[in-house]
């Protein structure tokens, strides 16, 4: 009796702000875009800035979505920065130092990032290792052995024209790594809300102990998700390679803290422990449109740390506000 | 003489929804009072608004004669003479005993330092005053759940405790452990404290409490004295119908009327086990399994339902061995439902994932339209709750999904272990319907719990486990809390028959 009450009434009272918090990401690309566009008329509305945006930001947002397996899980994936910089270097490195056909150098540096998220995810779930630690020591580890590869150097050289078409070319004017973005993210979106396994993914992050109960695998569903990190992020490095036609061995640290922002700004509608494809890539092309905006307007190069890390405690802190308020009206 | 505690026309409302509409709460000095009602009946905000935790819109709160402020505060209601013991104890398991009694009394200094010998003597007191015999430089970590209790208690006697409100301190307790607590109440109260006690065991209130009073929807709806009023009136009062007796009829045919065994176990052994045990259980059959903590029970459970390896001994399901793997269990049709939520709900997750947390494959719309017909099938409140947080449900809502989840399977074997823990009155004869339903659809269902009254009330037979001794099965008109308690308690059973002793 009480609690119908309560509902009803919540729902009438809570609604409105409801669908506000559900919608922010998209409401904030839209505010974003339109504050600048009538700021900079000339410059911001057009298409090549428009293309720009897209096709620069296509990696970082592949390697945010690259943070979403093992954040599903309750697990902390700290090294799939420096996993970006080792892919981006070897296959580089593969392709121009070592003449091989791209299509083995990419074979080779997914493989790598299969056994990279194999080994963390083996040190996690079946040492009982804790997860942050681990990829800590493992991200350092494989970024010397970055360095090792590239003597601490870039790559870059000759590579064949049909690779760079792939990072480098657009249809209809859209760029080709937006499309990819895109891609992953529907991907990850019917995986973790469409299939058991994602289903079962959540149930392992939401209460592990629960999970091994209702008879989930959970140490596999643990090792699968670091797995998936790697691989992704061993993609957005060849991306990455594909586009700018050559390596840079020192990238994985610039790229890691805007890709955890970009996550957990994502995850902040959705509620706690809700990593989400859709809300990651929005976040990043809503930080990234403000971003270039601030920077078309004069600002300084570090304006981008400021707003990242601004937005961020923003969302956090207004998800936290609403979190509060609709557990009050839910609880006694 | 002044009241211990009057509070007036509390009133306090959350975003339109109101939690407190008027309640009124008087309590003398020196008396057990019980505080009942369901949940969402308004008995926590309440006790938050006496803690000082939440400001009530309107009314006042007296404490021995004194008006708080209308602003007061938790350390004003500690000032007061206000103390609070919740079911989490708010202990520290890592540090002694001494250590946790002094972090609320404050620690005793020689020259800055902690005088660790009269911070010692001053736990010693405490405990002392409520004839307990816990050693202070015991490491809380290493006590019984009923000693820590103890420890929660003797800290909140610390310096003028006018009205302790123990809130649902007896919840996870076994039964022999939960006399024990009421020993020290007493001498509490004895001392001129009053009590305020929370809970949802009615049989509490009949053994312990001197008054009483029960809200519902945000108001008392009565305060009594405990000797002038009866069960049936009590219930009456807290849902606001009559519960119908659930007790089934027995009748001593009841053994021969047994379907074919279902699952049989065969010399279970290991950890607090340490006389082996063998049963069978059977389709359509309801089997208790009962004892003290620590008598290993909840650990037999857990072997039975095939989600914990049993060292010694085997269980067979319809023949098939069950090696001890959640997965295997549930493959072959043996579902466990765990009264420790916190084992069992995955709680940021909603209704509707917590129903389904394998996933279904079959896609999102059916899987609402199941999640719907599920809630409603199971009265879970509120109505259309599948897309809400599980934490946004009350105890005994969340166990409905708990049992929802189970339930849907159809699975042949049913394990409950302790699967109405913290969950009241109302919701706990649904469950109970629930349960004499699957059985009678040919579920073979084992009901592990602690709570003897419960046991009896539900189960056709009950095994009681007892540390270092063959386990006594009772059945028939011996099933009762009486019977049990003392076989429990490796008393003398003088009417138990030899046939009904296990071998």
């Amino acid at each position: 009796m009480t609690a119908l009450t309560k509902t009803q009434s919540g729902t009438s009272f809570g609604g409105r702000s409801q669908i506000l918090v559900r919608f922010s990401l998209p409401l904030l690309l839209i505010v974003v875009v339109t504050i600048f566009s009538i700021a900079l008329p000339n410059t911001y509305p057009t298409l090549i800035n428009a293309q720009t945006i897209m096709a620069t930001n296509a990696v970082l947002a592949l390697l945010a979505l690259a943070a979403i397996p093992t954040l599903v899980t309750s697990q902390f994936d700290l090294s799939i920065g420096f996993q970006l910089a080792f892919a981006q270097s070897i296959c580089a490195g593969l392709i121009i130092y070592g003449n091989w056909h791209p299509v083995a150098a990419v074979t080779v540096t997914l493989s790598a990032g299969f056994v990279f998220g194999l080994i963390n995810g083996w040190l996690v779930a079946y040492c009982g290792l804790n997860a942050f630690i681990t990829t800590l020591a493992s991200g350092i580890v494989i970024q010397g052995a970055t360095q090792w590869y590239t003597n601490g150097g870039s790559v870059f050289g000759m590579m064949p024209p049909a690779f760079l078409a792939l990072g480098r070319s657009s249809i209809l004017g859209i760029p080709l790594p937006f499309f990819y973005a895109l891609v992953f993210a529907c991907s990850l979106w019917l995986l973790y809300s469409h299939t058991p396994w994602g289903r079962r993914a959540f149930a392992v992050g939401g209460n592990s102990r629960a999970a091994h109960l209702m008879g989930i695998p959970v140490e596999r569903m643990v090792v699968q998700a670091f797995v998936a990190g790697s691989l992704l992020a061993a993609t957005a490095g060849i991306l990455s390679t594909s586009i700018l036609g050559s390596a840079n061995p020192n990238i994985g640290v610039n790229f890691l803290l805007p890709a955890f922002a970009a996550v957990f700004l994502g995850a902040a509608p959705a509620g706690p422990g809700r990593f989400n494809a859709w809300g990651t890539v929005l976040a990043v092309y809503a930080l990234a449109a403000g971003i270039a905006g601030l920077q078309q307007l004069g600002s300084a190069f570090y304006i981008e740390q400021f707003f990242n890390g601004g937005a961020l405690l923003v969302a956090i802190g207004l998800a936290r506000y609403a979190g509060v308020r609709r557990s009050r009206k839910s609880s006694n | 003489m002044n009241l211990a505690l009057d509070a007036v026309k509390i009133t306090k409302s959350f975003g339109g929804v109101h939690a407190l509409r008027g309640a009124d709460l008087k309590l003398r000095r020196g008396e057990i009072h019980a505080l009942l009602g369901e949940n969402g009946a308004g008995k926590s905000t309440m006790i938050k608004v006496l803690a000082g935790v939440q400001r009530p819109d309107s009314g006042t709160v007296a404490v021995d004669g004194r008006q708080l402020t209308s602003a007061f505060d938790p350390s004003d209601a500690a000032a007061a003479g206000l103390r609070f013991v919740h079911q989490d104890l708010g202990l520290i398991n890592s540090l002694s005993v001494a250590e946790n009694i002094a972090f609320q009394t404050g620690f005793t200094t020689r020259g800055g330092l902690i005088d660790t010998s009269k911070c010692m003597a001053r736990a010693a007191e405490l405990l002392g005053l409520l004839g307990a015999s816990v050693h202070p430089a015991t490491l809380v970590g290493a006590l019984s759940q009923a000693d820590k209790t103890i420890v929660a208690l003797a800290r909140a006697m610390h310096g003028v405790a006018r009205l302790i409100v123990l809130d649902e301190v007896t919840a996870s307790l076994p039964t022999p452990d939960v006399t024990r607590i009421h020993e020290v109440v007493r001498a509490g109260r004895n001392r001129g404290t009053a009590f305020l006690y929370v809970t949802h065991r009615l049989e509490e209130v009949f053994t312990l409490c001197d008054r009483l009073t029960v809200m519902a929807d945000g108001a008392n709806v009565a305060t009594a004295e405990v000797a002038q009023t009866d069960m049936g009136q009590v219930v009456r009062w807290i849902t606001g119908r009559s519960v119908e007796s659930g007790r089934k009829p027995r009748s001593s045919d009841k053994v021969e009327a047994l379907g074919p065994p279902r699952l049989v176990a065969k010399g279970l052994l290991g950890n607090e086990i340490t006389v082996p045990v063998s049963l069978s259980l059977h389709v359509g059959e309801i089997l208790g399994i009962t004892g003290v903590r620590g008598s290993g029970y909840e650990r037999l459970c857990r072997w039975l339902a095939g989600i914990e390896p049993c060292p010694a001994g085997e269980v067979e399901m319809d023949g098939q061995l069950l090696e001890g793997d959640p997965r295997q269990a549930r493959k072959i049709g043996c579902d466990t439902v765990l009264g420790d939520r916190n084992l069992a709900a995955f709680h940021e997750l909603t209704v509707r994932e917590n129903l389904f947390p394998l996933g279904t494959g079959n896609g999102l719309q059916a899987e609402r339209v199941v999640a719907s017909r599920l809630i409603e099938q199971f009265g879970v409140r509120p109505h259309g709750a599948q897309e809400l947080a599980m934490l946004a449900l009350s105890g005994g809502n969340q166990q409905k999904v708990i049992f929802a989840r189970s339930m849907s399977r159809e699975p042949k074997v049913i394990v409950l272990i302790d699967p109405t823990a913290g969950v009241d009155i109302g919701a706990r004869s649904d469950l109970h319907g629930v349960i004499r339903r699957a059985a009678a659809a040919g579920a073979a269902i084992l009901f592990g719990s602690s709570d003897f009254e419960e046991v009896a009330e539900v189960a056709d037979r009950a095994i009681i486990i007892r540390k270092g001794a063959t386990p006594i099965e009772i059945a028939g008109r011996d099933l009762n809390w009486d019977r049990m308690l003392h076989a429990a308690q490796n008393a003398r059973i003088t009417t138990l028959t030899s046939e009904e002793t296990l071998p």
